[in-house]
């Protein structure tokens, strides 16, 4: 017995060490390879894309239409969903198995260009000369040291959706358009079960999103924390929950979790984005609810949100270009994004079409879109938003004050941008 | 002598075994100690250019905010988890093994839990440790046991807790099952002599039952230790590591720092300091085990 575990235990530790050494070259030539083959076979444009529902049969659909009309390149979707998007990136990366194009979040667009994944793709977008046509903030959010890695192609941005038979159950005429308004109003709504506002303050990059456009309003930023605005931001979440008027729950509400609760009629305010108006026209028929800026500081302020699609470095760039600028056609872009719910990312598109205007819903989001800002960008945006994370919830939970919150916020992250 | 050249075709049978292994566990592990070495972000593991930084990413992960809550986190929700699973568990072997009517039916019935994915038994316990909505709040304080709703999973002081709870009601029919089967061998004709001795049920318990399961508790502590160590999904579902970093463990800041900062090289570190500790479990399982053979 001894003897064959001790015979085994040599054999294995050579193989061991024989498969690591020989791991190591494996990738490199994997990587040799893939790279010879997008160059020999410059046709093929793979896509890892996110999309679900009805965003992917209208995207397929575009690829398919894409790819019959024109015989240069040959466009092929995969679906890798949106919790894994970072992670398939990185394992991507490590193996040589990167797509040609990729569709990722705003926020992290600036950290995968950062990083050395992306194309330069700058001088096509100049040579294609139509950016000028697209709203700042999403172009602001594709953009790393001045040059463009990607192209933004919807956008989203939080709103205040308030329920109406709630509000005039109270007696509130006019959704609230002040933080003052907003606590007092959330006062009055609030009543047993049902909780008069919302939040999603969850730890992950939900909750900074969420918290953005309160800093935003109050004049301060990302890089200021610990300024007296930002202190009058998180003392205003924090009161809120002291009062009762936001449940304590908040932290571990994700933005799902808000719309589920609003369409039980448990929730008479919160904070959330056009994708899950759909949603709860679907769970709550008969609720009538709208839609406005969330309450201001000094001006109204929101976050952008959306998709950027980026081109790979070493991908196929010039078919992955051509459909990119296919895709953005004014025209396609219209009915892209108004059937799926999201705002363009041209302006003129939005200005050139009335489904956004007249829709009951999606309107209450124009001009909300108007004065939305990127989160960032910074390629070290994660680290900055998981400071404005844990402050959150350190002021939410009583753990610390809003001001020692912010302190140790502002802190870590100026040691996080001086690290870079 | 003459038996050396029939060894070697023995040993041909296990290499499928340890080829399989060497592939998917040896690699991955050697890979990931290598890793942890270098300096690798996103950049360089595209150039290939990764140089040895000796064990800055351990420094860097000591100082990682959270990391020290992480690695308390986990040892006590292992410790809290597999304390009460096995006991609990245990007990409710010892229930099953009693063979009323419906025992086996009822032991079936238990194990329903431990089938449900464990990405939706995190998210009906999230739903059920709300705050207001919540069905425990609400019973509790029907039957009058608390006045004011308890934050559950919103109050970081108790955060941890509720999440060892949800794991605690996943972990039970697992121990049970391997108990019951453990009970079901032991042999009868020593609780007849015991009985005709003159011991009592506790003694039974004690000095009978107990040591005679030593090997089947161990494998269970042993099991248990490790599956629960390693914990991910009910942790990232229900909390994400929060409020503030009360539920994070070594796990799930080992996953953000890869994949969401793309410091791979740092989790890599977290990564291997759990394994680490698993392997240091894993070999006093192994020389508790040795002596029981021995003796």
């Amino acid at each position: 017995m001894k003897k064959i575990s001790s015979f085994l235990f040599v054999v294995f530790s050579i193989l061991l060490v024989l498969s690591a050494c020989s791991g190591g070259t494996s990738i490199t030539d994997d990587q040799q390879a893939s790279n010879g083959d997008s160059a020999e076979a410059s046709k093929d444009v793979t896509i890892w894309f996110h999309y679900t529902g009805n965003q992917q049969d209208q995207f397929l659909n575009l690829i398919d239409e894409y790819n019959d009309s024109q015989d240069t390149y040959q466009v092929e979707g995969e679906y890798v969903p949106f919790a894994d998007v970072k992670k398939q990136l990185s394992v991507g990366v490590a193996g040589g198995t990167l797509p040609d194009m990729a569709l990722m979040d705003v926020v992290d667009n600036a950290a995968f260009a950062e990083q050395g994944v992306l194309a330069d793709i700058t001088s096509k977008v100049e040579e294609w000369g139509q950016i000028d046509n697209f709203y700042e903030g999403p172009v602001e959010s594709a953009t790393y040291d001045g040059k463009y890695y990607g192209l933004p192609v919807g956008s989203n941005a939080l709103g205040l959706f308030y329920n109406e038979d709630l509000l005039k159950e109270a007696g509130i005429e006019e959704p609230p358009t002040t933080w003052d308004e907003l606590k007092a109003d959330a006062k009055v709504l609030t009543n047993g079960d049902t909780k008069g506002f919302a939040i999603s303050a969850v730890k992950s990059e939900e909750g900074a999103f969420q918290f953005y456009p309160f800093l935003r309003s109050a004049g301060a930023d990302y890089d200021s924390l610990d300024s007296d605005g930002a202190v009058e931001a998180m003392t205003l979440v924090t009161d809120m929950i002291e009062e009762g008027s936001m449940g304590s729950d908040v932290v571990n509400a994700t933005q799902d979790d808000l719309a589920r609760q609003f369409a039980a009629g448990k929730l008479a305010m919160m904070v959330n984005g056009p994708w899950n108006i759909e949603r709860l026209k679907e769970e709550s028929p008969d609720m009538n609810f709208s839609i406005s800026q969330i309450p201001k500081d000094e001006q109204f302020a929101s976050v952008l949100g959306g998709e950027n699609l980026t081109i790979i470095k070493d991908g196929n760039v010039d078919g992955a270009f051509d459909f990119l600028t296919w895709f953005l056609e004014p025209d396609r872009h219209e009915t892209f994004t108004y059937e799926t719910g999201v705002f363009p990312a041209r302006k003129d598109v939005l200005e050139n079409s009335d489904h956004w205007t007249e829709d009951p819903y999606l309107s209450g989001f124009v001009p909300i879109m108007d004065g939305a800002v990127p989160r960032g960008p910074s390629p070290q945006w994660p680290e900055i938003s998981e400071s404005i994370q844990i402050a959150v919830q350190e002021s939410l939970t009583g753990s610390k004050s809003p001001e020692e919150a912010l302190n140790k916020a502002a802190e870590s992250v100026s040691e996080t941008i001086s690290e870079q | 002598m003459k038996k050396f050249p029939n060894r070697w075709g023995e040993y041909l049978f296990i290499y499928p075994a340890v080829i399989f292994m060497l592939l998917l566990i040896g690699y991955p592990l050697i890979y990931n100690i290598i890793l942890s070495f270098q300096d690798v972000d996103l950049s360089s593991l595209a150039s290939g250019d990764k140089h040895f930084v000796g064990f800055d990413n351990y420094k860097a992960l000591a100082q990682e905010d959270g990391f020290g809550i992480s690695v308390w986190n986990t040892i006590v929700y292992t410790l809290g988890s597999v304390i009460f699973q096995v006991v609990i568990g245990f007990l409710l072997a010892m229930f099953f093994s009693m063979k009323f009517r419906l025992a086996s039916f009822l032991r079936g019935v238990v194990m329903i839990s431990w089938l449900i994915p464990l990405t939706i038994t995190a998210l009906l316990y999230k739903f059920m440790m709300g705050s207001g909505e919540g069905i425990f709040n609400q019973m509790l304080m029907s039957i009058g046991f608390i006045d004011d709703p308890i934050q559950w999973l919103s109050n970081p002081d108790i955060a941890l807790w509720s999440v060892i709870i949800a794991n605690i009601w996943v972990g039970i029919p697992f121990n049970m099952l391997l108990l019951s089967t453990g009970l079901s061998n032991l042999p009868e004709d020593v609780y007849e002599s015991a009985s005709l001795d003159g011991a009592n049920w506790f003694q039974k318990l004690t000095r009978i039952t107990i040591p005679l399961l030593r090997p089947v508790l161990l494998v269970v502590l042993m099991l248990g230790f490790i599956y629960t160590f390693k914990v991910f999904d009910l942790v990232f579902v229900m909390t994400g590591g929060g409020p503030i970093n009360s539920t994070e463990v070594l796990s799930t800041i080992a996953y953000r720092l890869s994949f969401n900062e793309f410091e791979f090289s740092i989790g890599a570190a977290a990564a291997n300091i759990l394994f680490f500790i698993l392997l240091i479990v894993s070999v006093i399982y192994l020389i508790m085990i040795n002596k029981d053979e021995e003796a």
